[in-house]
């Protein structure tokens, strides 16, 4: 396969742009996908301050390459979940790829001051991945709004919006279909979230890390194992092959027809949040999820250290 | 397929590490599909270079599998 915009050597396939290209021509290719996500939702300018959130993972810590190369203002934040081997692991990757770019990184070491993401998830009885998800919007706020950041940056790639957006139709999760976007903006006490990455792939993200020799953690979190997150994006994979395009076919044309779905009244936008009582974080209920999670805790005998 | 073959010229190093051998020549995509390996799942590494899945390998190659899907969890966008 040659490159689709010179005579040299593919190394990249997209068979989605019915493309291959060179080195060059496929960083190219990325940096303009990055641009163009930038742009169509106005997520945030080179003026802003911005917190990228990161795991140490490929797509966390791409998106900061990528953000970084392009001249934005940019912070690390990383959050200690205690998952043993993998979350020592993971902040070495996060520690060493900003000394790298020379950028600082904010560490906020949850299961010091509070308990690992496990005891947590069997104290509340909820599944591990959406305790960690509770913790983790929480401290990606929190610290964006204690810190004066303008926008906080996750690496969601299309892969990942397309499995989420497949899912939340399964379940017919309407609320959760209309609230899916690249880009949520801020409101009173939410900091505006972006989603940089959302137009490219993950192989595509993997490729990137490669040609710019991204030391990203390989490990997938142990807690992540058959969850139907994974199921979703092989399925869709499955379908991609057969059928390249139909991926990006079909989170592209819901962003695009969004409005029109949801411009019948049929889904109620709910009010404004409020804030919790507790923690003085938005929420939409008296107290917020976080601060309804470390109760367990406190219930259980081991009490956390109160947000400061 | 063969495990630990020495006549086999086309060394694969999988995912979790192990190593699997081809006969060459044999195009990467043939090999993907011979292990039940997606192609948009993976990338396909000789030496510095990255493969497509048209490009033939060779007897004396030794390439690597690197796993290209992260995440799983299905976080739902709450407060």
């Amino acid at each position: 396969m040659k490159c689709r915009l010179c005579d040299s050597t593919a190394i990249a396939a997209l068979p989605r742009h019915n493309s291959g290209f060179c080195r060059t021509h496929f960083i190219e290719f990325f940096q303009k996908q990055v641009r163009k996500a930038i742009r169509k939702y106005a997520m945030f300018s080179r003026k802003d301050r911005l917190l990228v959130c990161v795991s140490g993972g490929k797509d966390s810590l791409t998106l900061w390459h990528v953000l970084n190369e392009s001249g934005y203002d940019t912070t690390g934040l990383y959050i200690d979940l205690g998952i043993g081997g993998y979350s020592r692991a993971s902040l070495e990757k996060a520690e060493s790829f900003a000394e790298g770019i020379k950028r600082e990184l904010i560490v906020v070491d949850f299961a010091r001051e509070y308990a690992d993401i496990k005891r947590l998830a069997a104290l509340s009885k909820r599944t591990d991945c959406s305790t960690c998800g509770v913790v983790k919007r929480y401290f990606f706020n929190r610290v964006a709004l204690e810190q004066g950041f303008d926008v906080v940056a996750t690496g969601h790639n299309l892969d990942d919006e397309a499995a989420r957006l497949l899912g939340n139709i399964l379940r017919w999760q309407i609320d959760l279909v209309r609230k899916q976007s690249p880009l949520l903006d801020s409101d009173e006490g939410l900091v505006k979230k972006v989603k940089p990455l959302f137009r490219l792939t993950e192989q595509e993200i993997a490729i990137y890390a490669f040609l710019n020799r991204i030391d990203y953690l390989r490990e997938e979190c142990p807690m992540s194992r058959g969850t139907t997150g994974l199921i979703y994006k092989d399925i869709l994979n499955r379908i991609e092959l057969e059928s390249p395009g139909t991926k990006h076919f079909f989170y592209f044309q819901f962003l695009e027809r969004r409005d029109d779905l949801f411009s019948d009244g049929a889904v109620e936008r709910k009010d404004r949040p409020s804030l919790c009582r507790r923690c003085g974080m938005p929420c939409s209920e008296q107290v917020c999820a976080f601060c309804r999670l470390t109760d367990y805790l406190k219930r259980s005998g081991q009490t956390p250290d109160e947000p400061a | 397929m063969r495990q630990h073959n020495r006549n086999i010229r086309v060394k694969i190093r999988m995912p979790d590490g192990s190593f699997l051998d081809f006969e060459g020549p044999r195009e990467v995509r043939a090999i993907l599909r011979r292990l039940n390996i997606l192609e948009n799942t993976v990338l396909v590494v000789r030496g510095e270079e990255l493969l497509t899945p048209d490009r033939l390998l060779r007897d004396g190659d030794t390439i690597e599998l690197i796993p290209v899907i992260s995440g799983g969890c299905h976080e739902v966008q709450t407060l």
